[in-house]
């Protein structure tokens, strides 16, 4: 079933241009366009975050704070690889999507942790970074009131896709 | 982000260079390859999903959703301005569609125009519907487990939609029930 979303989506979005009379080829070439500025834009934060993270790995910090953590999040069904990922999704967009890739590369792509970091990654937003730049043109400052709320709601789903990611 | 990198580097450079200081110049250029493997990864998932996008815009699918939207926000938001109202509505169909960028701009002007109203609940909801990721199509992710040689890239699409669910719909009702109209 899931094997048909993604053609099926871009014949409708093709059909969507072509009715109207729109170029397909000009319109699609545009967009792509954008894909270059975008990833130079991203590469060096991806850099500084994979610096960060090898570094954090080899020097045995990771082990120590995921040992110390291993607790908690085991008591919620999450497995401690996965520890990392959901520290840093919150703050970095950039930076999570390196250790989803790290954890990828480590445990096989369609092993149940990369499957369900995927799930996390794709269920969970970066509560900080969206607040900062939503809030940005408001003249008063953001209450911590949402905040809980969408870290408390990002916690959930994350538990939630750490069960479902057994069963599915 | 700041604290967190200078810190974690901080330290992490310390405990390196204390059991093998050999070592701390191959690990940070081992970084940087990585992160090299992932932007041409990443580049291949853009150039093709850019492409669909300014389809998607172009062909006023985007704005079909926004006014399909238009019921579901009267019954999450309450009583809203139309000016503001209308943001909102693209915001959360370009969220969906995982468009963040589009989405943004349209997010900053929906929380000024709802900061002008005095509506505070319209604020905090807002935003909790943005950073509990609504996205219906995880492209990225699909892209990126494609890329790494999955047997079946798309069989995270509902495990995903079912967790977002469960962020999305903790989050409205945590904002209805704690936040003052």
């Amino acid at each position: 079933m899931s094997a048909y979303v993604i053609p099926l989506l871009v014949i409708t979005v093709i059909l969507s241009v072509a009715v109207k009379g729109g170029k397909v080829y000009d319109t699609f070439v545009k967009g792509a366009k954008k894909a270059f500025p975008l990833v130079l834009s991203i590469f060096p934060y991806l850099a500084a975050i994979f610096i960060m993270t090898e570094l954090f790995e080899k020097s045995g910090l990771s082990k120590a704070i995921i040992d110390l953590s291993a607790d908690f999040f085991g008591f919620f069904g999450i497995d401690k690889s996965l520890v990392p990922l959901i520290l840093l999704k919150p703050f970095s967009g950039s930076g999570s999507l390196g250790i989803l890739s790290k954890i990828m590369t480590d445990y096989g792509v369609d092993s149940y942790l990369s499957r369900c970091a995927c799930a996390i990654y794709g269920s969970s937003e970066t509560v900080f970074y969206v607040g900062a730049v939503y809030y940005s043109k408001c003249k008063s400052k953001p209450p911590v009131l949402p905040f809980l709320i969408s870290l408390i709601s990002n916690f959930l789903a994350t538990v939630f896709a750490c069960f479902i990611c057994r069963i599915m | 982000m700041n604290a967190i990198f200078t810190v974690i580097t901080l330290i992490s450079l310390i405990l390196l260079t204390v059991q093998n200081p050999t070592s701390v110049v191959t690990v940070m250029t081992d970084g940087v390859e990585k992160s090299i493997s992932l932007c041409g990864k990443l580049f291949c998932i853009y150039a093709l999903w850019y492409g669909v996008f300014e389809l998607i815009e172009r062909g006023g699918i985007g704005r079909l959703i926004a006014k399909i939207l238009k019921k579901p926000v009267k019954w999450i938001f309450g009583k809203t301005d139309e000016k503001s109202s209308g943001y909102i509505c693209m915001n959360l169909s370009a969220n969906l569609l995982g468009l963040g960028g589009v989405a943004t701009p349209m997010g900053i002007e929906a929380e000024k125009y709802l900061e002008n109203e005095g509506n505070r609940f319209g604020q905090n909801m807002l935003f909790v519907l943005a950073s509990s990721s609504i996205q219906l199509l995880p492209i990225s992710v699909i892209g990126l487990r494609a890329s790494f040689g999955s047997v079946n890239p798309q069989d995270i699409i509902l495990p995903t939609l079912l967790s977002t669910a469960v962020s999305t719909i903790t989050g409205i009702l945590l904002v209805k029930i704690f936040c003052k109209r």
